[in-house]
């Protein structure tokens, strides 16, 4: 009968072992206690921290607040300063969009809900069609309350790691400043932050299509381990065999021969700071490595001051870190 | 305390919302129904933000509110026949979970240490299976050993946990006096 206390508990006990067991429970106290404590040391332990525990609470902090939001209407622009704390700047703004112009038939509105993460942070969303979405720190998704029927529209502004949920009818297009990508379900990154000359879309699972205005019809459609970049004037092909640029996802930023110039620029966007490079030797040298995005961006800079020495400074008032 | 909590809401909120969903699910039984417990802790959190006085520790305060609203929530809950025993069961499971705000000691760190007493492998079998909600064939697969290895580490972990938790768990004495 214990053996069925393990099964019950590990998702393998069929509905007639249940009934059994649970029977049996009735007229035996040392099973009883013997579950009580099962269930208990299970619930205790469930205290521990996980991997994915803070972006996955990130996602439905953003939910939380907006739902305040709504019930408030109150303006809930928060400032919160320190780690993990800064999580809440983003709040939903909504705003109505008529959808179609005949005037005889009732218009359908759609709201749409925007969430943003802050610098140093990444959050999980789940989006109602069940795709769902990760979000890279500084990085804006904006998308209609209901989905259309025809087609399944959001915005980015900033990185981003979608897991499409599949639907024939509908595609899923995610709409950036350079280009867009359109896709039926399947698993992509974006990095897209407005203002920035970097586009990349690369491909994880599935194919997508990439084009830039609204027409498709010269759109580049790539197969996984293909991307998808912006060269200044177009869109071109390529392809990718280092899996590591994803692992942001994972709070880790990983860069792979890089000028440190590109370290330097992708810090400025992830950590909304202003660094400004006076050393001109290092322009000459390429870095390579692994960080935690929660290490922060001095963290980064003194790993970094290891391998080609240089020295920096951080002023607080302004936000800015000079490196000589 | 209260001016912290009001400051500090994403915070408590961003690492510890995850937690007490796991928490709250090992009781609650339906992952929706879970949510909504959870829910319903940090709506009075977020009410009471600017009024609370916590005078015992933060995560103890919010284990005793995940708890008691999976309690009300399993007394309330009127359930389909099915389900009745199956939640009568994890009524008094939780029940005669002990803790009280008296604790002088975090029950994060009581419970941080338990698992840190395990063997190493035995823990880690352990925490696959508790906290990435792995299920055996599953680590088994993964660690490549057999399944029957992976129940056999559970159990030994099961069992030094029960020792190391012993004051968070019913009696055997109490339980006969129950009917």
């Amino acid at each position: 009968m214990h053996e069925l206390i393990t099964k019950y508990f590990y998702g393998e006990i069929t509905a007639k072992e249940k009934k059994q067991l649970f029977a049996a429970m009735e007229t035996d106290a040392e099973l009883k206690k013997e579950f009580f404590s099962v269930q208990n040391i299970r619930a205790l332990t469930s205290w521990m921290p996980a991997e994915e525990d803070e972006p996955r609470a990130v996602g439905k902090l953003l939910e939380f607040k907006h739902s305040r939001k709504k019930e408030s209407h109150a303006i809930l622009y928060r400032h919160i300063v320190g780690y993990a704390a800064a999580v809440c700047i983003a709040v939903v703004s909504t705003w109505l969009v008529t959808n179609r112009p005949e005037p005889a038939v009732e218009q359908p509105v759609i709201a749409y809900e925007e969430f943003s993460t802050p610098s140093g942070q990444r959050a999980l969303l789940k989006l109602h069609d069940g795709t769902t979405v990760w979000l890279n720190a500084r990085s804006t998704l904006r998308y209609p309350n209901h989905f259309d029927k025809k087609e399944r529209r959001v915005e980015l502004d900033g990185e981003a790691f979608f897991e499409v949920k599949r639907n024939e009818e509908a595609p899923f297009i995610v709409s950036t400043e350079k280009a867009n990508i359109k896709v039926l379900g399947t698993k992509f990154n974006v990095f897209a932050y407005k203002g920035d000359e970097e586009f990349n879309a690369s491909l994880v699972e599935g194919s997508v299509k990439v084009y830039s205005g609204d027409n498709d019809a010269e759109a580049l459609q790539i197969a996984p381990h293909e991307c998808v970049f912006w060269t200044g004037e177009k869109l071109e092909k390529s392809y990718y065999d280092n899996t590591d640029f994803l692992l942001w996802k994972e709070g880790i930023y990983a860069f792979d021969d890089v000028p440190f110039s590109e370290i330097i620029r992708k810090l400025e966007l992830y950590y909304d700071i202003t660094i400004i490079q006076k050393n001109r030797k290092l322009d000459q040298y390429r870095f390579s490595g692994k960080f935690r995005q929660r290490d922060g961006v001095e963290s980064v800079l003194q790993t970094l001051q290891k391998v080609y020495y240089f020295s920096f400074v951080k002023d607080e008032e302004t936000n800015c870190i000079t490196i000589r | 305390m209260g001016k912290d909590i009001q400051n500090s809401f994403d915070r408590i909120y961003v690492m510890y919302y995850s937690r007490m969903l796991r928490f709250a699910k090992e009781y609650v039984v339906f992952e929706e129904d879970a949510e909504n417990v959870v829910q319903d802790v940090f709506l009075l959190l977020w009410e009471k933000r600017e009024v609370l006085d916590i005078r015992i520790s933060l995560v103890s305060y919010l284990f005793s509110l995940v708890k008691n609203r999976s309690l009300d929530y399993l007394r309330h809950k009127v359930v389909a026949e099915e389900y009745k025993q199956e939640l009568s069961f994890k009524l008094m499971s939780l029940e005669q979970l002990n803790y009280t705000f008296s604790s002088e000691e975090e029950i994060e760190k009581v419970i941080a240490n338990a698992i840190d007493k395990l063997p190493e492998r035995c823990r880690e079998i352990f925490l696959k299976s508790r906290i990435e909600g792995m299920k055996y064939r599953e680590i088994a697969e993964e660690l490549n050993i057999s399944a029957n290895t992976v129940e056999n580490h559970i159990a030994i972990a099961l069992k030094k946990l029960r020792v190391e938790l012993k004051d968070y768990l019913p009696l055997l004495l109490f339980l006969v006096s129950v009917k």
